[in-house]
């Protein structure tokens, strides 16, 4: 019995132990409501994938304009608040990688559009100031980089834009800028882009109040006019095509472009993938999440992901994966 | 003191025990249904300096392995400066604001890098 004493005294000596370190690690917590969780939350960022990792910052959280840049680890699920985007706070810029570099630009403060133009080394996690984007000031433009050269088209500086220009990062500043062949017509903002094998492809979009339904490859040189993305055809393939639509996410995966969410009339959850070897859009299983505009879309590791965003006022700070061939699960 | 009392105490101590411990767990950690969830700040040492992680419910959701805002591959100096930094972020969460820290912050956080 005095086993069980001495055994009794030991347990609770290790209970106050234990209490007592777990007390330690509570003092440093908070608690919250999860509901008020919002996170990056925001519309309208720039985002950039370098060696699998995305890059996303700048944006508009509903009251003002940013200027923070962050880093999302995907396999971790983890986001890192990097350097700071170092131009004026903004929303509605590009961003785009080459050559292991992300390059940010162009953009709307809330006054001023904008043509000044960034470089972010994700080495020594520093900006540069890179010459400033030689067409006009804008906002809601897309980019892309195709062989390490950058391009900025479409867009809106007061008008709806189908200009396009190129940027090379090796040359000097004087003529790192040079303009090329603009889409052949369908000049609009919002627009949505993705690259697949050395071409990229631009739909969506709006311009005059109008959702744009011209469709076109970019090979780096020339523009070549795809099937429109709406019943104009008199074959029966277009016949569900009813996406046109702005500010929606885009990326690429595997091969196939895919457009998701966005805006058109309300918002939309829909989601559409392109097949360029057939010229053909498939609709898929809708976006789970609210649907919004101004997400951002990026795919890495073959692994797509669509999030952050605007659904009405309120920013959004969710991340979603998409499974393109996934039955659809409501409990996952 | 007999058997049967040594017994007895033994008995009501494990019972006292329990239910401490089950009341200061419950407080950590709510049932389910709950919509609060915890975030914890962990500082951690990284090249020679700290970082922080914010935890939400258990899920690292910011790892700061850099100095944020500030240009180049800082950490922090000391594991109070990366609390200090990390105590901001976590309760800029709770309050509903979106957790970056800018330079002018961290200057007035007084972290040197930023100077």
């Amino acid at each position: 019995m005095r086993y069980l004493k001495g055994y009794s005294l030991l347990l609770m000596a290790s209970l106050a132990a234990c209490s007592k370190s777990s007390d330690t690690t509570t003092l440093v917590g908070n608690w919250m409501k999860r509901s008020q969780y919002e996170g990056v939350a925001r519309s309208s960022a720039a985002s950039f994938v370098i060696d699998n990792k995305a890059y996303v910052g700048t944006g508009y959280d509903g009251t003002e304009r940013l200027q923070d840049f962050w880093v999302y680890d995907v396999d971790l699920n983890q986001w890192t608040q990097i350097t700071s985007f170092p131009g004026v706070a903004r929303n509605g810029a590009v961003g785009m990688a080459m050559a292991g570099k992300g390059y940010v630009g162009t953009g709307y403060d809330g006054l001023n559009k904008l043509n000044d133009f960034y470089e972010y080394d994700p080495v020594a996690k520093t900006w540069t100031k890179k010459a400033n984007f030689k067409g006009t000031a804008r906002y809601g433009a897309v980019a892309f980089a195709l062989n390490d050269k950058g391009f900025i088209t479409t867009g809106y500086d007061g008008n709806w834009l189908k200009d396009n220009w190129k940027f090379d990062p090796t040359a000097p500043d004087a003529t790192a800028w040079t303009q090329v062949e603009s889409m052949n017509s369908g000049k609009r903002t919002d627009a949505s882009a993705f690259v697949i094998g050395n071409k990229a492809y631009v739909c969506m979009g709006t311009a005059n109040a109008a959702n744009v339904t011209d469709f076109y490859s970019f090979d780096g040189t020339t523009w070549t006019t795809l099937n429109p993305i709406a019943n104009v055809n008199d074959d029966s393939f277009d016949d569900d095509y009813n996406f046109a639509g702005s500010s929606a996410a885009a990326f690429s995966m595997k091969g196939k472009g895919y457009i998701v969410s966005g805006i058109k009339g309300g918002y939309s959850a829909a989601v559409w993938e392109y097949t360029p070897g057939t010229d053909r859009w498939v609709q898929k299983t809708d976006f789970e999440g609210a649907a919004r505009s101004g997400a951002v879309g990026f795919s890495l590791k073959d692994r797509g992901f669509v999030g952050l965003g605007a659904s009405s006022s309120l920013s959004l700070d969710d991340l979603w994966e998409f499974d393109p061939n996934a039955e659809y699960n409501k409990n996952d | 003191m007999t058997k049967r009392n040594i017994i007895i105490v033994a008995g009501i101590a494990v019972i006292v025990l329990a239910f401490v411990v089950g009341k200061s767990y419950r407080q950590t950690t709510p049932g389910p249904g709950s919509d609060m969830v915890p975030v914890v700040v962990v500082p951690f040492e990284i090249n020679n300096g700290w970082g922080y992680r914010v935890n939400v419910d258990g899920h690292t959701y910011i790892y700061q392995d850099v100095i944020p805002a500030i240009p180049g591959n800082h950490v922090f100096r000391s594991r109070e400066e990366a609390m200090r930094v990390g105590q901001v972020v976590a309760t800029k969460l709770t309050q509903h604001k979106i957790p970056s820290v800018s330079r002018q912050e961290l200057i007035a956080m007084q972290i040197p890098e930023a100077q």
